[in-house]
């Protein structure tokens, strides 16, 4: 089954989001920052999909791409970014650090699966 | 800026506070039953809980407090761990109202962003309400407060707003669409 990694630092999204996952089908681990998501997804290179939080703690979701763009290691892995935040200055970096899709929230699950499912096919 | 126009903004931001908190509460705790009661008379603390998240900027700034009780804040967040009542631990339901001040902030910053303002949010916090017995009100700041009400359940809202510079705010219109999913 894609192996996909939720990036958030509120339990209450990854939670929702990771039961939703689950019930389309999907393996799913979880990371409550931007390092912590850089760490797990060292531990895990297998990772399919990444759905990562722009505003965190620590390091951010834009850093922790930037970080995983500049280690080369993983140059074909979709990134989601889930933000409240749309400005146009925001989603150009995203694009230059690797984003593919940008999600504002709140967002209908419903939606979100569907874009996961056309990316990630459950064989 | 004249005060006048002054109240007429800060009347105008705090009109769309509320209703984002209204829809987003909605949203996150998947309860459609939820109403505003207007509230102008409620005491400064009105919960044990305190969640709060600052939206500002060079013209503005803007602070949404959400206070509550142990046993309202179970009741809004409950749907939102999918009704599991031996999941909903309290660390669960303060992150709960954790996004619900950063969903309402996001909104903020992006009517505002329509209308040329640009501003910042604050990570969210949570706190013991008591500690809003120590703020001294700023003069010339305008506070709202409202209830957000769902059966039994309550959530006291404020919204403290200090504007720095005049602007008009052309839209407060923010209605999330198709859209919101871009593929880049």
């Amino acid at each position: 089954m894609p192996l996909v990694m939720i990036i958030d630092d509120s339990e209450t999204l990854r939670f929702g989001l990771r039961a939703d996952l689950e019930k389309a089908g999907y393996t799913v681990i979880e990371a409550v920052d931007g390092a912590d998501g850089f760490s797990k997804l060292e531990a895990n290179p297998a990772v399919d999909l990444l759905i990562s939080d722009l505003n965190m703690p620590r390091v951010d979701g834009l850093a922790m791409c930037k970080q995983i763009q500049d280690s080369g290691k993983y140059p074909n892995l979709p990134i989601f970014m889930l933000t409240t935040d749309v400005s146009t200055e925001l989603k150009e970096t995203g694009k230059k650090v690797g984003v593919k899709v940008w999600i504002r929230k709140p967002f209908q699950s419903e939606r979100l699966i569907a874009v996961v499912k056309k990316l990630l096919p459950i064989a | 800026m004249s005060s006048e126009q002054q109240s007429v903004n800060s009347l105008r931001l705090a009109k769309l506070v509320q209703s984002a908190s209204v829809s987003n509460l909605k949203f996150l705790s998947k309860r459609n039953d939820i109403e505003i009661i207007e509230s102008p008379n409620l005491p400064l603390v009105a919960g044990h809980w305190m969640a709060l998240i600052l939206v500002s900027g060079a013209d503005l700034r803007l602070t949404f407090h959400a206070q509550f009780m142990s046993t309202s804040a179970k009741y809004f967040a409950e749907r939102a761990y999918r009704g599991q009542a031996d999941s909903l631990t309290q660390k669960r339901t303060l992150d709960f109202f954790r996004e619900f001040c950063n969903l309402v902030a996001g909104q903020q910053k992006t009517v505002l962003a329509k209308n040329g303002i640009k501003t910042e949010a604050s990570l969210p916090a949570v706190a013991r309400g008591f500690d809003e017995l120590f703020y001294q009100p700023i003069p010339g700041s305008h506070m709202v407060q409202w209830k957000l009400v769902s059966q039994d359940a309550l959530i006291h809202c404020l919204v403290f707003i200090d504007l720095f510079n005049s602007f008009s705010l052309k839209t407060t219109e923010d209605s999330p669409s198709d859209s919101d999913i871009e593929v880049l």
